[in-house]
C-alpha cells in the first residue's frame, strides 16, 4: 500500500475487494470495478465485504468475463470525468473519441460468443444489477428476434409451442393488429 | 474425448429452450428492446410468453406512417393493453383523423410512466393544411422525472403550457431536445431553458421553428446546439406571416461547447457569454452578422465575418464556408487557438489587390492550425491554389491538409507531383505535415443535424470514411 502513494486518493482508488465464485475461484478487483455492480455497490455500503464477496450464482468463466467488462467500462467512467472537467485541453477529446470507440469495439468483440455463454452473462448481470452489461446483451438479444415471426423465433430459440389451439387462437384476436 | 463431450455439451445447449429459462424481468427487458408489434406478436410464443409483454415489459411504442385512422386506434389499443411503465413513446401522425384530445389522452395512459424517450412528430402537411390546432398538452411534462430525450415536430407549443405553468419544473434529467418546425414563441423557449425547469439539458436542435424572429439562449447546463432556418414566410397564431428565424442570441451558457449552424436561411449570430464555446460553424461569409461579448458599441453595427474584430482564444474548430481568401486570414486573427479549420472558398468578385494584402501578412500571422480540409477545390485556378499555398508556407504546426477536389476525381501519379509543386509542397513550413487529395463527393452539406446530439464526436465537420467512399 505505501508504495501505491502517499495521497488519500491514491489509498481509495487502490481498495480491493475480493470476489469469489460458485466453483470457489477468488478475483481481486479494484472498488471502482467492482461497484458497477449495484448489488456489490450495496455491500460495500453495508461493510459486508471482509473475507470476499460469494456469488454463488456466477461461474469462474462467467465470472472472468464479468469482470473483464467491469474493468473496461469503469476506466470509460473515470475518463467521462477527467474529461468533462478539462474540456479546453483538446487532446483529451482525441482520447475520449478514440477511447469511446475503443469501447464500443471491446462490446462488439465482447458479444462474440456462443449462446449459452450470452444467456449466462445475462442471469450474471441481472443477479449482479450492471445495468450497462444487462442492456447490452438483452439487446443482443432482441436483435436477433427483431422483424421474425413467432414461428421463427420459435425454432431459433427451440421454444415449445405449448398453447392450445384456442388460447393460440384468442391470443390472435387480440394482437391482430400487430400482424397487419 | 474431453472435447467430445464439450461438443456434446454445446450441441445439447443448442437445442434446449435457454431463452425461457431466464426470470421475467429479464424478458421484460428484451421485450422493451423490441419495435411495438414484435414485442406484441412475443405473445404468440408459448405459455410462458404469453403474459411479458403485458406484465413485465416496460412499454416500447413505435408506430409510423400513421396515416389510416386504423392506425391512431392501434396507439390507444397498444396503450390500453399494457399496464405500463413505458421506456420510449414514438408518434409519427399524417392523418387527418387525428383528433387534438388523442394526444392528452395518450400521454395520460398509465402505460407511459416513468417515459424515458418521447418523440411526437406531426406531419407538415397537418401543421399547414389541417384543421387540427396540433398544440401540445401540458401532460408532456408529466414525465419530468424520466424523461431523457424528447423531440417534437410540426405542433404548436403554447406558451400556456410554459409561461403560465406555475411549477416550472418542466424536465429535470431531460438531456436531449429537438424541436423542428415547432411553432414555440420567444418567450416560452427562454423560460423553458432559462428558468431551471431543464437543469441538465444538454443539447438542443431547433431546425425551422419559423414563426419568431429569434431566439434567446441562456441555460446552465447546454454544451451543444445546432439552428437551421427554413425559407419562407409562415403565419403565426397572431394571423400574421412571419418571415422566420432571423437571429440568435446566446445570452448566458456557461457549459455550451458547440455552436452549430445549419445551411438555410442566414442568421444573426450573437454570443454574448459562452465562455467554453470551442467549436463554431458553418459561418457563411455573405450577409451573416456575427458578435461576441457584450461590447455595445458593436451593438447596431454590421458586423461581418469578414470584419470580425473580437479575439476568441476559446475556438479550436471552426468551419466556414463561401468566404472571400481575405476573409479566412482575418477570422485566423479572431481565433488563435484554432487548430481545425474547414472552409469552402469562393474568389466571386475578389479583387486581387486585396488578395495582395493577405500575402504582405506572410511571416507576421502565427497560425496555430493543426488541420485544415479545404472543400470544393478548384484546382484548376490559381486563387485556389494560392489560397492553400499560403498556408503550405505559413502553417508552422500543420499536422495535415486535406483537399477536396470541386470536380472530378484525383488524377494520376503525374497529376499529384504537378499539384504538389502548385502547393510549393517541398517547401512547406510545418516539416510533418502530410498532404491529401480527395475526389469530388456529391454531398455539400457538412454535418447531418442529428449529429447535434453527439457530444462524442471531437470534430462534426470531419467527413467520415464512408462519406468519401460511398
Amino acid at each position: 500500500m505505501a508504495s501505491a502513494g502517499s495521497g488519500d486518493e491514491k489509498a481509495a482508488a487502490a481498495a480491493m475487494i475480493t470476489l469469489i465464485s460458485s466453483d470457489n475461484e477468488k478475483f481481486e478487483v479494484t472498488e471502482a470495478t467492482a461497484t458497477l455492480s449495484q448489488t456489490i455497490r450495496h455491500m460495500i455500503e453495508d461493510g459486508c465485504t471482509d473475507g470476499g464477496v460469494p456469488l454463488p450464482n456466477v461461474t469462474s468463466k462467467i465470472l472472468a468475463r464479468v469482470i473483464e467488462y467491469c474493468k473496461k467500462h469503469a476506466t470509460a467512467a473515470a475518463g467521462e470525468e477527467g474529461s468533462s472537467s478539462s474540456f479546453s485541453d483538446a487532446a483529451f477529446l482525441e482520447v475520449d473519441r478514440a477511447f469511446l470507440e475503443e469501447l464500443e469495439e471491446f462490446d462488439d468483440a465482447f458479444l462474440e460468443v456462443d449462446r449459452a455463454t450470452l444467456f449466462d452473462l445475462i442471469l450474471a448481470a441481472n443477479y449482479l444489477d450492471i445495468k450497462g452489461l444487462l442492456n447490452l446483451t438483452c439487446q443482443k438479444v432482441a436483435d436477433s428476434v427483431k422483424g421474425k415471426t413467432p414461428e421463427q423465433i420459435r425454432e431459433m430459440y427451440n421454444i415449445v409451442n405449448d398453447l392450445t389451439p384456442e388460447e393460440e387462437a384468442e391470443i390472435r384476436r387480440e394482437t391482430q393488429w400487430a400482424f397487419e | 474425448m474431453g472435447v467430445i463431450t464439450m461438443a456434446k455439451q454445446r450441441r445439447l445447449e443448442e437445442e434446449v429452450d435457454l431463452i425461457s429459462l431466464l426470470p421475467d424481468g429479464v424478458l421484460g427487458d428484451i421485450v422493451s428492446f423490441l419495435p411495438t408489434k414484435d414485442g406484441i406478436r412475443t405473445q404468440l410464443l408459448s405459455s410462458r410468453w404469453r403474459h411479458i409483454w403485458r406484465s413485465s415489459a416496460p412499454l416500447n411504442v413505435h408506430l409510423h406512417d400513421i396515416w389510416q385512422s386504423t392506425r391512431l386506434a392501434d396507439v390507444s389499443r397498444a396503450l390500453s393493453a399494457h399496464p405500463g411503465p413505458g421506456r420510449r413513446f414514438s408518434v409519427h401522425i399524417d392523418d387527418e383523423g387525428y383528433a387534438d384530445a388523442a394526444l392528452d389522452a395518450w400521454l395520460r395512459s398509465p402505460a407511459l410512466d416513468n417515459l424515458q424517450e418521447l418523440e411526437i412528430h406531426f406531419s407538415s402537411r397537418l401543421l399547414y393544411w389541417g384543421t387540427q390546432s396540433l398544440w401540445l398538452p401540458a401532460s408532456v411534462f408529466r414525465f419530468s422525472p424520466t424523461l431523457r430525450v424528447a423531440s417534437f415536430k410540426a405542433c404548436v407549443i403554447p406558451d400556456a403550457i410554459i409561461i403560465g405553468n406555475n411549477n416550472p419544473n418542466y424536465w429535470s434529467v431531460l438531456k436531449q431536445l429537438t424541436l423542428s418546425s415547432v411553432r414555440i414563441s420567444e418567450g416560452s423557449l427562454h423560460a423553458l431553458l432559462a428558468g431551471g425547469g431543464c437543469p441538465v439539458l444538454e443539447s438542443l436542435l431547433l431546425l425551422d421553428n419559423n414563426v419568431c424572429p429569434r431566439y434567446r439562449i441562456a441555460s446552465p447546463s447546454l454544451r451543444s446546439i445546432g439552428v437551421r432556418s427554413r425559407w419562407g414566410y409562415e403565419c403565426g397564431a397572431d394571423g400574421e406571416d412571419h418571415p422566420g428565424l432571423l437571429q440568435l442570441v446566446i445570452e448566458d451558457a456557461p457549459c455550451l461547447e458547440r455552436l452549430l449552424l445549419f445551411r438555410g436561411v442566414e442568421i444573426d449570430v450573437s454570443v454574448i457569454s459562452a465562455p467554453r464555446l470551442a467549436i463554431l460553424g458553418e459561418l457563411q461569409g455573405h450577409c451573416r452578422m456575427i458578435q461576441f461579448g457584450n461590447d455595445r458599441s458593436l451593438q447596431g453595427s454590421s458586423t461581418t465575418v469578414g470584419i470580425l474584430m473580437t479575439v476568441v482564444p476559446g475556438i479550436r474548430v471552426l468551419a466556414l464556408s463561401y468566404v472571400k481568401p481575405c476573409v479566412v486570414i482575418n477570422l485566423i486573427k479572431c481565433f488563435p487557438n484554432l487548430e481545425t479549420l474547414h472552409v469552402e472558398i469562393t474568389t466571386i468578385g475578389e479583387e486581387y489587390a486585396s488578395y495582395d494584402e493577405c500575402w504582405k501578412l506572410t511571416g507576421t500571422l502565427d497560425i496555430r492550425l493543426r488541420k485544415i480540409v479545404v472543400l470544393k477545390y478548384y484546382h484548376d485556378m490559381k486563387s485556389y491554389s494560392d489560397f492553400a499555398k499560403f498556408f503550405v508556407l505559413n502553417a508552422n504546426v500543420l499536422e495535415s491538409m486535406t483537399l477536396e477536389l470541386k470536380f472530378g476525381k484525383v488524377g494520376n501519379n503525374e497529376w499529384i507531383r504537378r499539384q504538389r509543386e502548385l502547393l510549393q509542397i517541398e517547401n512547406r513550413s510545418s516539416r510533418g505535415a502530410w498532404f491529401d487529395f480527395v475526389s469530388s463527393v456529391g454531398s455539400s452539406s457538412l454535418l447531418p443535424e442529428e449529429q447535434v446530439h453527439d457530444l462524442s464526436i471531437h470534430d462534426p465537420f470531419e467527413r467520415t470514411i464512408h462519406q468519401y467512399f460511398c
